[in-house]
C-alpha cells in the first residue's frame, strides 16, 4: 500500500475527516494549531463546519451543541486550553455526548512551555473537571497512530456515548512520518437521543440536572456501570519481551518508542528487560501489568515526560506485588542511550 | 373555571411551572410559546436554557431541549446551529448568564452575526442564587452583595445589553428590548427575533425586562412599580435594530 509523508497533527485531522467528522471548533494554541488550520483548509471544500471560537470555553460548548445533534465533532488544544475545556467536558460526559477532544500536550503547570510533555496525565485520566466521571484516553506513539486513533476515537465515542480524549506529546503533533492513509468510514450509529427537532417523535431533552438525591445517585451508579463495562472491554496495551522479563519498563506515547529501543539494547547486554506501552491511559491496562508481574517481573520502571504521574496507576495495578521506580524528564524526550544508562544502573544494583 | 389558554408548544406535564408567584419568567416563556406556535416551528426548534432561574425551563417546552452551563448557552446554540442550520435554536438565559459569566460568548456571537435567537431575562439580580448583584442592578439598588445599594464608583453602571449588541452586530441582526408589562409588544419582539432567524438574516436578540418579587422583597404593587417606574426608565424599551422593516420604539 502506498505511503504518504504527513505531520502528526495533520494525520490526526485527516483521520477525523475520514471518520466522518464534519465539525470542528477550536482556539489556537501551540503545538496543536495545525489541526485547526488543516480543518480550516479542508472543510470548506467538503461541506464541513470549521469555526474559530472566541475561547476554549466557547469551543467545548460548541462541541456540546454540535454533538447533541448527533454530528461527529472534534476540538483540539493544549495544556492551558484543555484546562479551560474541563468545565464543558464534565457536562459532555454527564450528558453522554460522543465527541473527540485532542490534547497535543506541553509542559506545565501555569503557562509552562511548549516543549513536549506528558504532564496532563492526571488531568486526562482522572476526569479532569468536576464530578465523578471519566473520558476514554488514547495515547498515540506514531504519526500512523495519530490517524488511526482519531478514527478509532470516534467509534469508541459513539459506541459508549463518551467523550474520547487523544493525548499526544507536542513532538508527535509536529513530526513527520510516512503513513498509510486509511479508507474513509461512514458513521453507522443510530442516535435516537439527538436534539434534531421533534418532527414525528417525542421531544428529546438533554440535561445534566438531577436534583433529587436518589436520582443523582442512580445516575452516578449508571455512569459507573458504563465505566466498568469500558474497563472490562477496552483496556489496550502493547507488550514487548515481557514473557521472561525481570525488569519491565512502562511508557506511553513517544516515550514508549525510546523505551523499546532501550529494551532491545539492554537485551543485547544480557538484561532481561521488557516493555509495556499503555495505549488506553484510561482505562489503564492494569491486567497487562499484573501478568508481567506474574511472569516474574520484580521491578517496574515507569518512564514518563513528567514527574511520575503514571507511577500511581502501576502501583495500583500491582497492589504490592512488585516494586515500582520512576525516571522522567520534562520538556525533553530522553534518547535511548540515556534510558539504557538508567536501566543498566538499576540492573547492576539489583543484580539482574 | 376558565383556564388561561396555554401555548401548544408548552409541555403540559411540567405545568404549572415552578417559578415563584409574580415572577416574570413565566410571562416571557408564554410569549415565546405563543410565538413558536404562531410560526409553526415547534418540531424544528431546539430550546436551550442557561443556569439561573432560566434552568427551571429545561423541560418547559414540547420541543427538543438542551440544558447548558451557566453562561454557556450561547456557544451551545451556536454549535447546534452550525452543525444543523435547518434547526431553529433559541437560547434562554438570565442577565448574569448573558452579560457577566457568558459575556464573551454573547459579544462574539453578536460580532459573528450567528443565526441564532437569544432571549435574555433582565431582572436586575441573580435570582437563583438568592438575589446578589447582577450586571443590570440599578444604581443605588440593594441586593445581597450590595447591601448599601449599588455604588457605580465601585461596580460600574448597569450593562445595557441590547445597546451593546446593536453596536456590535452588522446588517441582518435583530435587537430589541421588551418588558413583561407590555405583553403584546414583548411577544411581537420575540416573534420578530424568531422570524429573523427563520429568514437567516443574522443574530437575533431580545432582552426582556422582568420581575423577581422574591429577591426584590416586594409586594405586587411595588413589584410592578419597580418594573415600570425604575427599570423601564433606565432601560428603554423598543427595537434597536431590525431588518424586518422599520424599527418600533
Ligand atoms: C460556573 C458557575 N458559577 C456560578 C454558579 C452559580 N449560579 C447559578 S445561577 C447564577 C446566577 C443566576 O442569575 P441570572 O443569570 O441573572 O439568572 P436569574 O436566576 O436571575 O434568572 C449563579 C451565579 C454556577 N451554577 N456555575
Ligand atoms: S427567584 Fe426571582 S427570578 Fe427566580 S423564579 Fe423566583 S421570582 Fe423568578
Amino acid at each position: 500500500m502506498e505511503k504518504v509523508l504527513m505531520k502528526g497533527n495533520e494525520a490526526l485531522a485527516e483521520g477525523a475527516i475520514r471518520a466522518g467528522c464534519r465539525a470542528y471548533f477550536g482556539y489556537p494554541i501551540t503545538p496543536s494549531s495545525e489541526i485547526a488550520e488543516y480543518m480550516a483548509r479542508k472543510y470548506p471544500k467538503i461541506g464541513g463546519v470549521f469555526l474559530q471560537a472566541e475561547s476554549e470555553l466557547a469551543a467545548i460548548n460548541m462541541v456540546y451543541g454540535a454533538a447533541s445533534t448527533g454530528a461527529r465533532v472534534m476540538t483540539a488544544s493544549s495544556g492551558p486550553g484543555i484546562s479551560l475545556k474541563q468545565e464543558g467536558i464534565s457536562f459532555i460526559a454527564e450528558a453522554e455526548l460522543p465527541c473527540v477532544i485532542v490534547n497535543i500536550s506541553r509542559g506545565g503547570p501555569g503557562l509552562g512551555g511548549i516543549q513536549p510533555a506528558q504532564s496532563d496525565y492526571f488531568q486526562a485520566t482522572r476526569g479532569g473537571g468536576h464530578g465523578d466521571y471519566h473520558t476514554m484516553v488514547l495515547a498515540p506513539a506514531s504519526v500512523q497512530d495519530m490517524m488511526d486513533f482519531a478514527m478509532e476515537g470516534f467509534e469508541l465515542a459513539d459506541k459508549y456515548r463518551i467523550p474520547v480524549m487523544i493525548m499526544a506529546e507536542g513532538t508527535l503533533g509536529q513530526m513527520m512520518e510516512p503513513i498509510i492513509l486509511r479508507d474513509p468510514v461512514t458513521p453507522g450509529y443510530e442516535k435516537p437521543w439527538a436534539t434534531t427537532g421533534c418532527k414525528g417523535r417525542k421531544p428529546n431533552v438533554i440535561t445534566t440536572l438531577h436534583l433529587p438525591p436518589e436520582e443523582l445517585e442512580q445516575r452516578n451508579r449508571y455512569l459507573k456501570s458504563k465505566y466498568d463495562l469500558i474497563k472490562a472491554r477496552e483496556k489496550r496495551a502493547e507488550t514487548f519481551m515481557t514473557e521472561d522479563a525481570k525488569l519491565v519498563l512502562v511508557a506511553f506515547g513517544l516515550m514508549s518508542r525510546v523505551a523499546k529501543r532501550a529494551v532491545m539494547e539492554v537485551r543485547k547486554r544480557g538484561i532481561k528487560a521488557g516493555l509495556i506501552r499503555p495505549i488506553t491511559l484510561w482505562p489503564f491496562p492494569d491486567e497487562h501489568i499484573v501478568e508481567a508481574a506474574e511472569n516474574g517481573a520484580k521491578l517496574f520502571l515507569s518512564l514518563e515526560i513528567n514527574m511520575g504521574q503514571m507511577v500511581e496507576d502501576i502501583k495500583l495495578a500491582l497492589n504490592g506485588r512488585s516494586r515500582v521506580e520512576f525516571y522522567g524528564r520534562i520538556g525533553i524526550i530522553p534518547n535511548p542511550e540515556e534510558i539504557v544508562g538508567v536501566v543498566m544502573q538499576i540492573a547492576e544494583r539489583e543484580g539482574l | 373555571m376558565v383556564l388561561p389558554a396555554t401555548p401548544k408548544s408548552w409541555y403540559l406535564p411540567t405545568k404549572p411551572h415552578k417559578f415563584c408567584p409574580g415572577c416574570g419568567h413565566g410571562i416571557v416563556l408564554k410569549a415565546l410559546g405563543e410565538a413558536i406556535d404562531e410560526l409553526g416551528i415547534q418540531d424544528k426548534t431546539v430550546f436551550g436554557c442557561d443556569i439561573g432561574c432560566s434552568l427551571l425551563s429545561w423541560n418547559f417546552f414540547a420541543c427538543d431541549s438542551i440544558q447548558t452551563h451557566h453562561g454557556r448557552t450561547t456557544p451551545v446554540m451556536v454549535g447546534i446551529k452550525r452543525a444543523r442550520p435547518e434547526l431553529i435554536t433559541i437560547g434562554y438565559m438570565g442577565d448574569g448568564g448573558g452579560y457577566s459569566i457568558g459575556s464573551q460568548h454573547l459579544l462574539n456571537a453578536a460580532v459573528r452575526n450567528e443565526k441564532i435567537t437569544v432571549i435574555l431575562v433582565n431582572n436586575t439580580n441573580y435570582g437563583m442564587t438568592g438575589g446578589q448583584m447582577a450586571p443590570t442592578t440599578l444604581p443605588g439598588q440593594k441586593t445581597e452583595t450590595t447591601p448599601y445599594g449599588r455604588d457605580p464608583e465601585i461596580t460600574g453602571y448597569p450593562t445595557k445589553g441590547p445597546e451593546f449588541v446593536a453596536a456590535l452586530t452588522s446588517d441582518g441582526a435583530y435587537v430589541a428590548r421588551g418588558t413583561v408589562s407590555k405583553y403584546k409588544q414583548l411577544k411581537r419582539f420575540i416573534k420578530n427575533a424568531l422570524q429573523n432567524q427563520i429568514e437567516g438574516n443574522g443574530f437575533s436578540f431580545v432582552e426582556a425586562l422582568s420581575t423577581c418579587p422574591t429577591n426584590w422583597r416586594t409586594n405586587a404593587q411595588q413589584t410592578w412599580s419597580f418594573l415600570e417606574d425604575e427599570m423601564e426608565k433606565y432601560f428603554p424599551v423598543g427595537e434597536f435594530k431590525s431588518p424586518l422593516g422599520k424599527g418600533e420604539k
